[in-house]
């Protein structure tokens, strides 16, 4: 599904960021990408979906190359590519209904499929009641499901979470990453960069270890070490 | 599809125009005064023009012909003038008759008794192909001695007017480019304050996949809206101004050439109107381009 060959991130101050990464990524495969803060997880993922360019290398989705996309094609790539983030960002003057319909709206689904994918989605994450909330009356697990419904609402076949439990308690980021996991088996392939040890030790997936920017470790039924 | 593009842009752009009242308000405003004076400034220059063209109308070489010159003579002098490039047309007063206009003209003065007989000669009025010729024909005409005994004409006014007609162009033309710059700072400045108060959202728009075209509609709309009501203002005050304005010329100065021809006036309203969108959907083009990098 993902290959990575020889990716490197050189920044314009000299600083690199990744240092010949390889890896390579399953269909429906769940991974946690897990290392010290500045190893390199969000710089890895914002590559995936051309939010970044690397200096280096090459990334494959379904063995196309992505320097060979060009620029009027990245939102087409990134329709298949669903991205949550740390701080969620949801629009704060639209309702969260509004705030997943913005993303359908942009890819130009029709009004009913809009009504009929949002409400599936919500009934997934376990928010229908909320859909007429705004971000700040919600709470941050609320939020992440949110955040998270958004990402998912089209089904793309990629899945990457960037810190999605950064901010929350323990108890709720348990929930989220079960609402992860879930979303692994409806055949998505799921990538999510954490730093919650607890979690990674408890799931038991593929973990995926950077340290200044490179892959030190990568293991099957792997542990946050 | 494109409908529903074209829905989005618009419900987008309000959301803006509506969160930003007073920023719009203002660059309306500043754009309708600016288109203003820039309308202001084609109808000015549309009057000089017809000034001058109505001065050149005017401008007569006024040829005394040779006492005793036979009337063949006259009038074979009369058709040569005729026949030259830089001649309107050339025609012939009879003596007796001009001093009947004459005396039409200053029955003030009693001319019957201070005068006797008829002072005035036979004489060709010429009128000019251009204004600017004018020294050149005159030149040519010195060469005629043998009929032509004066030539009368006011060669420093003309020079004047053909100077100022000149400079006026360019004054007007470069107050209108400038105004036009002025215009697009302005819009360009507007949009990308709208752009920086909505940057979060266009970083959403971008990470779930919208078109690069999506995301400039609402801002290409909200420029293209903002430069079409500050047009409309500016037509507005243009068209009841200039209604205005020619009423006191008609009233005070019945004599001035002021262009009251409302085609004309209607034709500047539509330069006024047209240019007020298209330099908004240009500033706000600009704009996006430098704020996105898109
Ligand atoms: N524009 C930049 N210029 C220079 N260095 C940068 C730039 N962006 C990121 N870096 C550096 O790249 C390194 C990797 O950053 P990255 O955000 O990928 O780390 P991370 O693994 O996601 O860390 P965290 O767990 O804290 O989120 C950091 O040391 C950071 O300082
Ligand atoms: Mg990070």
């Amino acid at each position: 599904m993902i290959k990575i060959k020889n990716l490197e991130k050189i920044h314009k101050n000299g600083f690199k960021a990744l240092k010949k990464v390889n890896l390579h990524v399953g269909k429906n495969e769940f991974i946690y990408l897990v290392g010290p803060s500045g190893a390199g997880k969000t710089t890895l993922l914002n590559m995936i979906f051309k939010f970044d360019r690397p200096t280096s290398g090459e990334i494959y989705i379904d063995n196309c190359p992505l320097t060979s996309i060009h620029d009027r094609q990245i939102p087409h790539l990134r329709r298949n590519i669903g991205v949550v983030f740390q701080d969620f960002k949801l629009l704060p003057k639209r309702t969260v209904y509004e705030n997943i319909a913005f993303a359908l709206k942009v890819m130009h689904y029709s009004r009913a499929n809009i009504r009929r994918k949002v409400s599936q989605v919500l009934d997934l994450v376990g928010l229908t009641q909320k859909e007429s909330y705004f971000p700040n009356q919600l709470s941050g697990g609320e939020k992440q499901r949110i955040c998270i419904a958004r990402a998912i609402v089209n089904d793309p076949p990629i899945l990457l979470a960037d810190e999605p439990t950064g901010s929350l308690d323990p108890d709720t980021s348990w929930e989220i990453m079960h609402l992860l996991s879930k979303i692994n088996a409806r055949n998505t392939t799921v990538i999510v960069a954490t730093h919650n040890k607890g979690l990674v030790d408890d799931l038991r997936k593929r973990v995926v270890t950077l340290e200044s920017g490179k892959i030190i470790r990568d293991q099957q039924i792997g542990f946050y070490q | 599809m494109l409908l529903s593009n074209i829905k989005f842009f618009i419900y987008e752009a309000f959301i803006g125009l509506n969160r930003s009242r007073l920023m719009f308000f203002t660059s309306i405003a500043t754009i309708a005064v600016s288109l203003t004076v820039f309308g202001f400034f084609i109808l000015v220059s549309v009057n000089i023009h017809s000034i001058s063209n109505y001065m050149s109308s005017k401008f007569e070489i006024l040829v005394t012909v040779k006492e005793n010159l036979p009337q063949q003579d006259i009038k074979r002098l009369r058709a040569k003038l005729a026949r030259m490039p830089l001649v309107n047309s050339a025609l012939f007063v009879d003596k007796d008759k001009a001093w009947v206009e004459f005396k039409k003209k200053y029955t003030h003065l009693d001319l019957a008794t201070l005068i006797v007989g008829n002072p005035l000669p036979h004489s060709i009025t010429i009128q000019v192909v251009e204004l600017n010729k004018i020294k050149q024909l005159v030149a040519s005409l010195k060469k005629e001695t043998d009929s032509i005994d004066d030539i009368i004409y006011s060669g420093d006014l003309s020079e004047k007017l053909i100077v100022f007609a000149k400079y006026s162009q360019i004054i007007g033309v470069s107050i209108v480019v400038f105004l036009l710059l002025a215009t697009l700072l302005i819009i360009i400045n507007t949009i990308r304050l709208t752009v920086l108060a909505r940057i979060e959202e266009v970083t959403i728009m971008q990470l779930v996949g919208a078109t690069n075209g999506l995301i400039r509609g609402p801002f290409l709309f909200e420029g293209m809206i903002i430069g079409l009501i500050g047009a409309l203002g500016a037509n507005l005050i243009l068209h009841f101004g200039y209604q205005y304005i020619t009423q006191l010329f008609v009233e005070f100065a019945p004599y001035f050439p002021i262009v009251s021809d409302k085609t004309v006036l209607f034709s500047v309203l539509l330069i006024v109107g047209t240019t007020g969108p298209l330099i908004g959907l240009l500033g706000s083009n600009i704009s996006i381009s430098r704020s996105l990098k898109l």
